[in-house]
C-alpha cells in the first residue's frame, strides 16, 4: 500500500523538494498520519514537531490521528510565512 | 475576496473591488520585498529576491475565510487581499490589502486584521535568496 508524501516550505529542505512515494505495507491495518510523520522524522533525523507542523490529506486539513488509505496524498505544512 | 497572483499586482484593478458608494473611508496596505533581512541567526543579509510558494487550493480557501471573518467582525463594506506567488525582485509588491468602510476606524482595524491573519494562517511560504548565493526559508514573522 503506497502513499504520496508532499512537503512545503522549509520541510522541502528537511525531507524532499519533490513528492515521494511511501510504502506503508509493513505498518498496521489502520495507520494514523502521526505514525507516518514520526517515521519519516526518524529516517531523516529531523526533530518531530506536531505542534507547529500541520498535516493535510488529499488537499484538506487533517488531524494527526486521521487514518490514511492507499493512494492518498499526504502533505505537511510548516507555519505560514507569507506577507 | 482573496486571490493569489503570479503576475504584478495591479492596484487600480484591485481597488475597483472595494469601491462602494456607502464607504467614506478606504485603507490599503502594500507589502514590498525589501533588500535586507535577519534570518536563521544571520543579521542584515542582503536579499536579492524572494520566491513565494503556496498550496493554492488551501491558500485560496483560508484567505477567503479570513475576508469573510473580517467582514463579520468589523463594520466594513468591502475587503480584498491579493498575495503574489512565484519569483519576486526587491521592490516588488508581495501583498495588497484594501478595505472600505463607512468610517475610517473600522477600515484601519480590518486592514491590519486581514494582513496579520493572512501572514499567520494562509499556507504561503517565503524562500529568500541572498547576495552571497545562499537561500533560506523564512519562518513566520508576525
Amino acid at each position: 500500500m503506497k502513499l504520496t508524501l508532499e512537503f512545503y516550505g522549509r520541510l522541502k529542505s528537511e525531507f524532499s523538494p519533490t513528492p515521494i512515494e511511501f510504502d506503508i505495507s509493513n505498518f498496521g491495518s489502520k495507520v494514523p498520519i502521526k505514525e507516518i510523520y514520526l517515521k519519516i522524522c526518524q529516517s531523516h533525523e529531523v526533530t518531530a514537531d506536531m505542534q507547529m507542523i500541520k498535516p493535510i490529506l488529499n488537499d484538506t486539513f487533517a488531524d494527526w490521528n486521521d487514518v490514511v488509505n492507499a493512494n492518498d496524498v499526504l502533505g505537511f505544512f510548516p507555519p505560514a510565512s507569507g506577507g | 475576496m482573496f486571490c493569489l497572483s503570479k503576475k504584478t499586482i495591479n492596484i487600480n484593478q484591485l481597488k475597483q473591488h472595494v469601491i462602494n458608494p456607502k464607504s467614506g473611508g478606504f485603507v490599503s496596505f502594500e507589502g514590498w520585498v525589501r533588500n535586507h533581512n535577519d534570518n536563521q541567526g544571520k543579521t542584515n543579509q542582503v536579499v536579492t529576491e524572494l520566491h513565494y510558494e503556496a498550496h493554492v487550493k488551501l491558500a485560496e480557501q483560508v484567505g477567503q475565510a479570513i475576508i469573510v471573518d473580517a467582514k463579520s467582525k468589523f463594520d466594513i463594506n468591502e475587503a480584498y487581499c491579493c498575495h503574489r506567488i512565484g519569483q519576486l525582485k526587491v521592490g516588488e509588491m508581495a501583498i495588497w490589502v484594501g478595505v472600505s468602510a463607512n468610517h475610517r476606524q473600522a477600515a484601519f482595524e480590518a486592514c491590519e486584521y486581514i494582513l496579520n491573519k493572512t501572514k499567520a494562517k494562509v499556507p504561503i511560504w517565503k524562500n529568500e535568496f541572498y547576495q552571497d548565493g545562499e537561500s533560506g526559508w523564512v519562518e513566520a514573522n508576525l
